[in-house]
């Protein structure tokens, strides 16, 4: 059975975009507009892997990346943070929340399908 | 009997006793050795002298008959070698006008031969006596000079540590200001005069309730109150009024109590944060030029991310042939381009704005006009949108100048954003108006204003974002909002033309669910 990834963005075209990529790739796709809609979808079905935005409106990926871990029956999941910011804070505020990995934007497609590959090899 | 012995020979003064008889030294050193006294014998004026010199005496007793030296000149000359010395003068009934000369001299007193013992010894005593009490005399004056100019380096200190403490208070950075308990003031120094605008001598001893220091009363009055209450209040800002005047400033107060703990006034140090304010204004527009140059980054990122994820995985899928989502694809390359080049043209256009590189060209401006060349451009979006588009002039509006190109983005962007924000078979209304500002008591126009209103049927504005709407790249936080795209700069930039270029007001008024009205005023002057 194929993985199951739940994208999260506010941008529209960006969430095709990577949904076209990891669909090519074999995923299964579920995808969210924005933080709290990510928490609802994790909810309803437990993903695999998580691809989340940072800046968001309503609550940001750091955010999520917090109720995530807060959560035992959620904190396992990985998570591959997308952001647009690249300054060491920001890297290092995501690391601390236990991220897995992280792309800043604008991100090849290639290195996200290998980074989830990587991920995915990784945990078995 | 021994004790009174023991206390004779303590109280021992030394005579000398000058006669060039030797009988009568004998006689008069037997006397008065008995009653007590250290007595020395000179047979003339000269020997006496000499022993003098050798050793002090209380008290001489001088025949004023000597050989060589004389009687009298001894008077002199032993006095100036001990200015204490008591003299007695014994003299003979013939030559007693010599005794009122020695008394003259300075003798204590004189004796008359032949004379009783008893007589000398109570002249004697009589003479020490005062001798005594002359010695306390000048020693307890003495005493009191030393305790005098203690007492007056004592002054001099505090007089200099009153000074210094004085000059300290003058010349503090702080206001220091100090009331007694009728409000007087007591205490005022020079940056109170800075402060307040008044000098220390129209304000020291006055009371605070002196109309003259009317905006003084009204700055400290609610202080006062609390100080008395609460015995000290610490670091409180309050804005100080003086007519046109206004001055951030900051107080410490403190109840003043004598030692009993009665208070005696009130005493505040008054700091004035102009300043202060003024750096922190200063951080707060560098904390927002770093906040806009990450959200510029920001902004620009996005639509560069989407092109670049497009493009990519275009290219790694041109092979593949599905030429529909390769035309997809290349539809959102294109738009994210189009939403790129608008953010940096809307960024340019408002830097440019802001740092006041634009030539206003205002001209007398026909509003009407205006508007339906705008509301030409606007038409297809309109009509793509299903939106129709109401426009209502007052009659017999005033022509006012501006700039034609400003005037015509702030109607683009208010119009452009109505009929965006409007549903489909939605209306946008714009009304032009004459708008008056009267004074306060109704009397007469202040200023008059051309206003612009443009009203949609719309979702309305959340009220938290009422306040930011005009905010750089402050967009709702609806997700409805959101998706309808947009630089964020568009209502920023027609805030800076509006109000910042043409001295005019722009303002939103907006309840969630019945639309919202965008007002926009440009001031009415006589010539362009």
């Amino acid at each position: 059975m194929s993985k199951k990834i739940l994208v999260v963005d506010d941008e529209e075209n960006i969430l095709n975009i990577v949904k076209f990529n990891l669909e090519k790739a074999g995923y299964q796709i579920t995808v969210a507009h924005d933080g709290m809609d990510a928490l609802e979808k994790v909810a309803l079905d437990t993903p695999d892997l998580i691809v989340c935005d940072v800046m968001m409106p309503k609550l940001d990926g750091l955010g999520v990346l917090k109720k995530l871990k807060a959560n035992p029956a959620t904190e396992n999941i990985p998570v591959i943070l997308l952001t647009a910011k690249g300054s060491p804070k920001d890297v290092l505020e995501g690391w601390q929340g236990g991220v897995h990995n992280y792309l800043v934007k604008p991100f090849k497609a290639q290195e996200l399908l290998s980074t989830v590959k990587a991920i995915f090899e990784y945990e078995g | 009997m021994a004790a009174a012995k023991v206390k004779n020979i303590k109280n021992t003064a030394r005579l000398l006793v000058v006669d060039d008889e030797e009988s009568i030294c004998a006689a008069l050193k037997d006397t008065l050795s008995l009653q007590g006294y250290n007595v020395s014998t000179a047979l003339s004026a000269e020997d006496a002298l000499k022993k003098m010199k050798k050793g002090a005496f209380d008290l001489m007793i001088i025949d004023i008959k000597l050989p060589g030296m004389s009687g009298i000149e001894l008077l002199g000359k032993s006095k100036k070698v001990d200015t204490e010395i008591m003299q007695l003068i014994i003299t003979s009934h013939a030559s007693l006008d010599t005794a009122i000369d020695a008394l003259r001299e300075g003798a204590e007193d004189y004796i008359i031969k032949p004379f009783a013992m008893d007589d000398l010894k109570l002249s004697v005593e009589r003479a020490l006596e005062k001798q005594k009490l002359q010695r306390e005399n000048k020693k307890l004056t003495e005493e009191l000079k030393v305790r005098l100019a203690q007492l007056e380096e004592a002054h001099t200190q505090l007089a200099g540590l009153h000074a210094t403490l004085a000059n300290l208070l003058e010349h503090m950075i702080q206001g220091v200001v100090a009331v007694d308990r009728d409000v007087n003031v007591v205490v005022f120094n020079r940056e109170s005069e800075r402060l307040f605008d008044v000098a220390q001598k129209d304000v020291l001893g006055k009371s605070l309730t002196h109309p003259s220091l009317v905006h003084m009363k009204d700055f400290l009055i609610d202080f006062l109150h609390e100080v008395e209450e609460k015995g000290r209040i610490v670091e409180r800002e309050k804005e100080m009024k003086n007519g046109e005047k206004s001055l951030p400033l900051s107080v410490t107060g403190v109840l003043l109590k004598d030692k009993k703990g009665k208070p005696t006034g009130s005493f505040f140090v008054i700091r004035n944060l102009t300043e202060t304010k003024r750096l922190m204004a200063l951080e707060e527009i560098d904390r927002m030029k770093s906040e806009f140059v990450s959200q510029v980054s920001h902004e620009l990122r996005t639509p560069l991310t989407s092109i670049k994820a497009y493009a990519e995985t275009l290219l790694a899928s041109v092979d593949e042939g599905d030429i529909d989502t390769q035309k997809e694809f290349l539809q959102v390359i294109n738009t994210e381009s189009d939403r790129l080049t608008e953010l940096i043209e809307d960024l340019l256009s408002l830097s440019r704005i802001e740092a006041r590189e634009v030539k206003m060209r205002k001209v007398t401006l026909n509003v009407k006009q205006e508007i339906e060349r705008v509301l030409d451009v606007l038409k297809p979006r309109a009509e793509k949108n299903k939106v129709a588009v109401e426009v209502k002039f007052e009659d017999d509006l005033p022509a006012f100048a501006a700039d034609r190109d400003m005037v015509a983005q702030v109607l683009v962007n208010l119009i452009g954003n109505a009929i965006k924000y409007s549903p489909d078979g939605g209306n946008v209304v714009v009304s032009v108006s004459l708008h008056q500002k009267v004074n306060s008591d109704n009397t007469h126009i202040q200023a008059e204003y051309v206003e612009i209103q443009v009203q949609d049927s719309g979702i309305g504005i959340p009220k938290e974002d009422v306040p930011y709407i005009f905010d750089k790249f402050y967009r709702a936080h609806d997700e409805v909002v959101r998706n309808l795209g947009g630089t964020g700069l568009g209502l920023a930039i027609t805030k800076q033309i509006v109000a910042d270029l043409h001295r005019g007001e722009i303002f939103v008024k907006s309840k969630l669910g019945q639309g919202s009205a965008f007002v926009a005023r440009f001031p009415v002057e006589d010539e362009p």
